[in-house]
């Protein structure tokens, strides 16, 4: 079957629609949420407002909040501008690609499989990390790809956006656990026998369906940063080929925090016993990632 | 109901005021990228004289190859406007890129760290220039888009903001000037 072509600007403004659906789904169900608690204490109106204004407060405080700290977590070490030209090199080079106004710190992850993150609240305090593995690994080109993709998580301002989704399905997760504990049961309950079936299939299972949406966003945003670092560097086929290279090599890091693992270029923990491919996987599959890159261009190796 | 109109109103002078601003913005990024361009031009044009003084002791059989780079160099720093100054950097790639081809055939050049860190130094440069023209590219299509469409081009016409034109390097092809000076990859 011969692959669709599509530009990365297409491919951009495809996977940005999709995640905007994703979010305002996330949305819905946290009114939905707020309708049917609200609803079972007798204020509709409240529960929804409260829905609203938690969502607000947590995209303020996910907004301004201070610095993060993954790299700590990852035991990453700050590179040395002296011994690591080439890695300060290309994000230089990338930084000019992508417009950003303040370089990027970079950090080292002594380990033998290929990976990186970023870590970014704004584009002023950002830093990627990227492993031993993957500098003495990949061509020039191939880290440059890595990078990039990288690169476009900050200019998305995608870690941000983790820490606001995160937050708010823990926060689902504690409304709805509150709910089936006191709300449905309380003595003011004024819930109709054709609200409490609905209100209980949310409360049951609302955790579960923020869960997939936050996943299915994650994934999407892996797209969108791989069609951004197209953007940049113009050059698909050493993407693809290094992410070709890490099925071969690897992309497991010992003892990586699993908290951080969607903020990888490649899911650096060991599959979970559903596999990669399935609705709680953090990064869609290779194969498919490097399909698309070639619909926008890279050749076949 | 009388206030209808009035917030109306107030949407209207609202979104002219950002899009205006939107403009302001975007024609600073073009020239800030613009800029740019120079500065990384300039980046390479520093690097020639160390890479001369390290090869020339070595390359006393290759004078016409490092006159050119000289040359070509010389060439770039006197081109006045864009177009000239794209076209004699795209020389002095060619001329360093056959540089680098006698380089191969000195294995004590080759294994020489300074050559190698200016090999390096150079390839990122040539990114550089490439992506600031890139990027500057990317600047003037998002300004000239927002420009020619509707409502956005009200605003734009209204405060006369022009098109700008991209950056030509000369009938070039990016696969020129994005040479590889380092072999293999």
């Amino acid at each position: 079957m011969p692959l669709e072509k599509v530009t990365f600007h297409d491919a951009i403004e495809q996977n940005r629609r999709s995640s905007y659906l994703l979010t305002a789904a996330l949305v819905v169900t946290a009114v939905l949420v707020g309708y049917v608690t609200g609803a079972a204490q007798g204020h509709t109106i409240a529960g929804v407002m409260l829905a609203l204004s938690i969502l607000a407060v947590l995209a303020i405080v996910t907004m301004t909040s201070g610095k993060e700290i993954p790299l700590l977590v990852n035991s990453a070490r700050k590179a040395d501008a002296e011994t690591e030209t080439l890695l300060t090199n290309i994000i230089e080079e990338l930084k000019i690609a992508s417009g950003l106004r303040t370089t990027p710190e970079v950090y080292v992850i002594e380990d033998g499989a290929i990976n990186a993150f970023a870590s970014a609240l704004s584009d002023k305090e950002a830093a990627i990390a990227v492993t031993r593995g993957a500098i003495s690994n990949l061509t020039r080109e191939e880290l440059q790809g890595v990078l990039a993709h990288e690169v476009s998580h900050i200019l998305g301002r995608d870690t941000r956006y983790f820490l606001f989704l995160s937050v708010f399905v823990g926060s689902v997760v504690m409304v709805s656990d509150l709910f089936l504990k006191i709300g449905l049961f309380s003595r003011r309950a004024r819930l109709s026998i054709g609200l409490v079936v609905p209100a209980l299939f949310l409360a049951l299972f609302s955790p579960l369906i923020v869960t997939i949406l936050r996943f299915a966003i994650s994934r999407k945003r892996e797209f969108l940063a791989d069609a951004r670092a197209v953007q940049m560097t113009r050059n698909p086929s050493a993407l693809a080929s290094a992410l070709r290279k890490t099925t071969r090599i690897g992309s497991r890091i010992e003892g990586v925090n699993r908290a951080t693992r969607h903020m990888f270029i490649l899911n650096p923990s060991p599959a979970t016993r559903f596999g990669d491919r399935f609705l709680f996987s953090t990064h869609p599959p290779i194969e498919e990632r490097i399909k698309r890159l070639h619909m926008m261009g890279a050749r076949f190796f | 109901m009388h206030y209808v109109p009035l917030l109306l109103i107030v949407a209207g002078v609202g979104w002219g005021i950002l899009t205006y601003n939107a403009f302001v913005s975007m024609k600073n990024r073009i020239r800030n990228s613009f800029h740019q361009i120079d500065v990384q031009l300039r980046r390479k044009i520093d690097l020639i004289p160390n890479l001369v003084e390290v090869v020339k002791d070595y390359m006393s059989f290759e004078k016409d190859t490092l006159e050119r780079v000289i040359q070509a160099r010389s060439m770039v720093t006197q081109a006045k406007g864009p177009k000239e100054k794209a076209e004699s950097s795209a020389l002095l790639t060619d001329a360093l890129k056959s540089l680098f081809a006698v380089v191969e055939s000195y294995p004590d050049l080759k294994a020489n760290r300074a050559v190698t860190d200016l090999e390096e130094e150079l390839t990122s440069t040539e990114n550089r220039i490439a992506y600031s023209r890139q990027f500057y590219n990317d600047c003037v299509m998002a300004y000239n888009t927002k420009l020619e469409k509707f409502p956005s081009n009200l605003i734009g016409s209204l405060f006369n903001y022009e098109k700008e034109v991209y950056f030509d390097t000369g009938g070039e092809r990016e696969q020129r000037i994005r040479v590889d000076l380092v072999p293999g990859n």
